[in-house]
């Protein structure tokens, strides 16, 4: 019980830390593959069913601009942060700052 | 590669139209990529059990597809608490009461007790359960669809809420209400034990209201007291709701004695045959039963009420009690 209590919340506290993390990640042009392994690399794992969906609603959003392009005989969908998608992530991570220092306080 | 083409048919099988062929090549790219790594790792072709290991740890494909879908609801959550009161109070005064008379016949008439009665009386209420469910969920469908709900919560006003409930706060105009319902039902025992007489029937009361003329009686007059004081002191204090709980409990024990006596209504036809006669009295008698029994229930819930009054606790709160019991 408690343990599903605590995933659920984690869940919950991550959701909004992917999206910026995927917004940062995205300064340079990068499929999902390799994303969501530069993620990992640096200790924030997401899984296939979060990514995909979160790009899709990010790109709909205008926050990311897509393009298939052929890379190692495969075709790919690269993402990169949209000119408003930059203005957002600024704006985000302002914010993310802003929640972290008073948290620390907090805490 | 047949496991993952298969996957990918079944995924884009739930996705809409033109998305669909979108979506599944960027998640082909994506399990191919880690099929590759895969296959790096260990330096040979993954087999099909690793394969299948792989499409596991992706998810059954109406799961994976649904992610991409836009939430959708019936009913959604802002609508869904109104729709689960109507369908409470369309079970408590629709069903219950259906069931209530229904088992009144049961029990009042022998004629009811058959095997072929009692199926094709179950077989109606569930018709009917189903029919009224079907149709609220589709009123509420329809209203979610128009997000009806949505403009209904933007009207609200603060001034519009309801006052506060105050258990002991007797509704002024309930009060008066009851005071000249109970005054008239006073005055017409007092004066007459009458029934309307037809020209080719004829209604009396059963010899048992004889008997119990005073404990009506007392029992009438006590309660047009009690509303005449409650309309002008609307709130309850210890010694009213005390009051109240012996006329509750002088109440059950009239309409203990009423219903084991038989008949409550004797029904006597000119020139009818016995069958005839029979059947009218049961018409009249099953319904007079039903509603003896219902200001029982009600008499023993507003008893419980009362009691709790009577020792300085609040009374339930429940919003079907409070119905049931006319507090």
């Amino acid at each position: 019980m408690n343990a599903d209590l605590f995933e659920n919340l984690r869940l919950e506290l991550r959701r909004g830390c992917l999206i910026l993390a995927v917004l940062a990640q995205l300064r340079t042009e990068q499929y999902g593959y390799v994303l969501r392994k530069a993620l990992a690399e640096r200790g924030l794992t997401i899984d296939e069913n979060t990514l995909y969906p979160l790009l899709r609603r990010l790109e709909i959003q205008g926050l990311l601009v897509s393009q298939w392009r052929e890379e190692e005989k495969r075709n790919k969908r690269f993402y990169r942060l949209s000119g408003e998608g930059e203005v957002i992530l600024g704006q985000l991570a302002a914010e993310w700052r802003s929640i972290n220092g008073s948290l620390n306080g907090i805490l | 590669m047949d496991l993952l083409n298969r996957y990918l048919q079944a995924v884009r099988f739930w996705l809409p139209d033109p998305e669909n062929q979108d979506i599944t090549a960027e998640l082909e790219e994506d399990i191919r990529s880690q099929i590759e790594a895969n296959e790096a790792e260990r330096g040979r072709p993954l087999n099909q059990v690793e394969i299948e290991t792989i499409l596991k740890i992706w998810g059954p494909p109406l799961l994976v597809a649904q992610r991409f879908l836009p939430q959708r609801y019936l009913i959604g959550p802002t609508l869904f608490p109104v729709y689960a009161l109507v369908l409470k109070l369309s079970l408590l005064f629709w069903v219950g009461p259906w069931l209530l008379i229904w088992l009144a016949f049961v029990v009042f008439d022998p004629s009811y007790r058959d095997g072929n009665t009692v199926f094709r009386a179950i077989q109606s209420l569930w018709v009917a359960v189903v029919a009224g469910f079907a149709i609220i969920t589709l009123g509420f469908a329809l209203l979610q669809r128009h997000q009806a709900s949505t403009r209904f919560l933007e009207k609200w006003n603060p001034r519009k809420l309801p006052a506060v409930i105050d258990p002991n706060r007797i509704p002024r105009c309930s009060a008066i209400s009851e005071l000249v319902w109970d005054g008239i039902l006073t005055f017409w025992w007092m004066d007459a034990l009458r029934l309307p007489v037809s020209h080719s029937a004829t209604f009396s009361l059963a010899p048992v209201w004889h008997s119990l003329y005073w404990p009506i009686l007392v029992m009438l007059a006590s309660t047009t007291a009690l509303a005449a004081v409650n309309s002008i002191q609307p709130w309850w204090t210890r010694p009213r709701a005390g009051f109240r709980l012996a006329i509750d409990i002088l109440g059950l024990a009239i309409i203990a004695i009423l219903l084991s006596a038989g008949p409550l209504v004797i029904v006597s036809i000119s020139n009818a045959s016995t069958e005839k006669v029979h059947n009218l009295s049961t018409w009249i008698n099953v319904p007079v039963q039903i509603t003896a029994l219902i200001i029982a229930v009600s008499f023993a819930l507003r008893g419980i009420q009362d009691a709790r009054r009577l020792y300085g606790m609040p009374p339930f709160m429940h919003r079907v009690l409070r119905v049931l019991t006319g507090d």
